[in-house]
Formats: C-alpha cells, sequence, structure tokens
C-alpha cells in the first residue's frame, strides 16, 4: 500500500546510516590494529551506497528511490609505515604498517552519518503526522 | 370561527404577496429568501478563496475564515427555517 | 440528486491537492534517503508547474506509472509530475522542504474537513 512507501524509504535510510555508522565504529576501534586475521593492518572499511528504485516495475522518472548499501569495501590506500624495530610486527626493514583510519575525519563521517540518521527519523514522523491527519477526514 | 389559513410567507419566500398578513410576517418570507441568496454567495466565495490558497495565489487565513462564515450562515439559516417551521406548526395547533 | 458540491471545482482541487502533497513526501523521503548516495540526483515535484498546469487544464501523470506499462519513457516531460534535478541533496533544504509540504497538506486536508462539515450541516440540518 502506497501510504507506507515512504515509510519503506526511509527505513532503507535508516538502514544504510545505521551499517554505516557500524563501519565507522570499526575504523574507530582498530585504528592502531597492526594485525588481523588477513595478515596485515586493518584496512579502512567505507560503504557503498547505491539508489534502488523501490519496486521492479516502476518508470524511470518520477518513482522514488531507496538507498542500499551494495557492499563493503576496505581500503588499502595509505597505510602508514612507522619506524619500531622492536615490535612484533615490524617487517624486515623495521617499519611497522599501521592502518589507514584517520580518526579526525571519521568522526567528521560519524557527524554526518548521525546528522542523515536524525534526518530520516524526521521524515518517518512527518509521513506518520500525514496518516494521522488524513484519518481525520473520516471523523 | 375562522380557520386560519397558512401563511403562505413562511412556506414558500417567494409568496410575499401580502395576503392581506400584517407586516412583519411578510419580512420573514423575504428574510429566508435573502439569507438563502446570502448563505449561497458565503459558500461560494468560501471556495474561490480555497482555490486561491492551493494556487498560492490568497491567504490560507482567508481561505479557513470563509470556510467558517460560510459554515456559520448555513447553520444560521437552517436554524432559523427550523424555527419558523415550528412556529408555523405550533400556529397550527392552535385550537381557534 | 446533484452531486455538484463532491464535484465542484474546490472540492476536485483539494483531493488533487492531497495526492499531490503525499507523493511529494514519498519524493522527499527517497531524496533523505539518498543523500549520501554518489552520483544521486535529488528528484523534486515542481508545484508552481503543478498548479499552472492545473489552472490551464493540461492533464498530468505522475511519472509513468499511472498508465500503460508499455508506455516509453521520454513522452511529454512537461507532462509529469515528478522531475529529476541535476542536483545533489541538501539535508538542510530538504528538510525544509519537507515542513512546508507537511504543512500544505494539512492545510488541504483540514480545508477537505470543513468542507465536508458544510455538507454534514446541510444533510443533518432538520435535527434541532
Amino acid at each position: 500500500m502506497s501510504m507506507f512507501k515512504a515509510m519503506d524509504l526511509s527505513a532503507s535510510g535508516l538502514t544504510a546510516q545505521r551499517q554505516r555508522l557500524d563501519v565507522i565504529a570499526e575504523n574507530l576501534a582498530n585504528v592502531n590494529t597492526t594485525r588481523t586475521t588477513q595478515g596485515g593492518p586493518y584496512q579502512k572499511k567505507s560503504v557503498v551506497l547505491k539508489a534502488e528504485p523501490e519496486d521492479d516495475f516502476a518508470s524511470f522518472l518520477g518513482s522514488p528511490e531507496k538507498v542500499e548499501v551494495v557492499k563493503i569495501s576496505q581500503d588499502a590506500k595509505g597505510l602508514r609505515p612507522e619506524f619500531d624495530p622492536g615490535h612484533p610486527d615490524a617487517d624486515e626493514k623495521g617499519n611497522v604498517l599501521y592502518p589507514n583510519v584517520n580518526p579526525v575525519s571519521e568522526l567528521v563521517h560519524l557527524m554526518l552519518a548521525s546528522r542523515a540518521y536524525e534526518a530520516n527519523i524526521a521524515v518517518l514522523r512527518t509521513g506518520k503526522s500525514m496518516v494521522m491527519k488524513t484519518l481525520e477526514i473520516g471523523r | 370561527m375562522k380557520i386560519m389559513a397558512p401563511n403562505p410567507n413562511l412556506i414558500s419566500p417567494q409568496g410575499a404577496q401580502g395576503l392581506g398578513t400584517p407586516a412583519p410576517k411578510e419580512d420573514f418570507g423575504n428574510l429566508l429568501n435573502n439569507m438563502v441568496g446570502e448563505v449561497n454567495k458565503m459558500q461560494q466565495d468560501g471556495d474561490q478563496k480555497v482555490t486561491g490558497s492551493l494556487m498560492g495565489k490568497e491567504d490560507l487565513h482567508e481561505a479557513m475564515l470563509s470556510l467558517e462564515k460560510a459554515n456559520l450562515g448555513l447553520k444560521l439559516l437552517i436554524q432559523v427555517r427550523n424555527k419558523m417551521i415550528a412556529a408555523y406548526e405550533e400556529l397550527n395547533r392552535m385550537p381557534l | 440528486m446533484s452531486w455538484g458540491a463532491y464535484t465542484d471545482g474546490a472540492m476536485r482541487l483539494l483531493e488533487k491537492s492531497l495526492t499531490w502533497r503525499t507523493r511529494n513526501q514519498e519524493i522527499i523521503a527517497g531524496n533523505l534517503a539518498n543523500m549520501d548516495t554518489p552520483n544521486y540526483n535529488r528528484k523534486e515535484m515542481n508545484f508552481d508547474r503543478i498548479l499552472n498546469n492545473y489552472a490551464r487544464g493540461t492533464v498530468q501523470e505522475v511519472g509513468l506509472t499511472t498508465s500503460n506499462q508499455g508506455h516509453l519513457p521520454g513522452s511529454d516531460p512537461s507532462r509529469t509530475l515528478v522531475e529529476e534535478t541535476n542536483g545533489e541533496v541538501d539535508l538542510d533544504k530538504e528538510m525544509v522542504y519537507m515542513s512546508q509540504n507537511y504543512l500544505a497538506f494539512q492545510a488541504s486536508t483540514q480545508m477537505l474537513i470543513k468542507k465536508l462539515e458544510t455538507l454534514r450541516n446541510v444533510i443533518d440540518g432538520g435535527g434541532k
């Protein structure tokens, strides 16, 4: 039923931002992790978002789209080497490779994700108010 | 004993022919007629203001006020009509 | 019996207005869900254009979903309700659009309720 369509769209937004928040939390927790199960230091993760039409037979124009997390990608660029020969994970040159997580930028993303999450909540609330208002017509 | 004929002014407002009826009753006939006209105008005004406000040309409060005035005018008209009918029925019941 | 009161201009416009505002809420919801999606173009409903078209009596469609799916995209774009812009989503502006839309929706609903009240008065009028 179409009155729930707006809610589905917002729900997709909430899910996407929540996953983004989770990824940021993981990044920040692992800012100094030099060893992972894959070997090598922790690599910064990020969500890849894509807009999807709501239903399969929706037209190309004029139909609102929901958001989906396509995948969680890892970025291997920018790993920071530090010279620390005593460190258990140091390589032959005595360098330890640290993750490419920048805490400041992660915190900025955290705030953005949080704002986006709240915005989607506001949309949900407004949609609900509209439905409640419509019901007054029958009273 | 004179049987009171129904007052044509109370039944059909248009019939304000003055069949020897005293002046106040003739006013009622016109009163109802005028009220109907006015209420009709208020309804149309309300509609115009609604359309205007949806188009962005009129202010919302004007539309809401004219709708409310039209409603009240209609309610008043209905009450007047009801009272007149009640009065007529009461007159009819009077034993003479 | 004349059902003129149900089909008069103001009632019809009010009903349409409610439909449009509901669609707009969906569009805004989609925009805000995708505010961080790369390369997403925000969609909108241009009410100036929609109302002008209505006043001129031009029929409008909601995208292409109303009529048969056999219709190809690319039919007259000026007749569709929802437009795809080339812009990104600005959270603050979008929130303002949502508030405006909601208020317009409430205004239309309230006026509709008032008009229905008029009809009810006529129907119940003999009561007291």
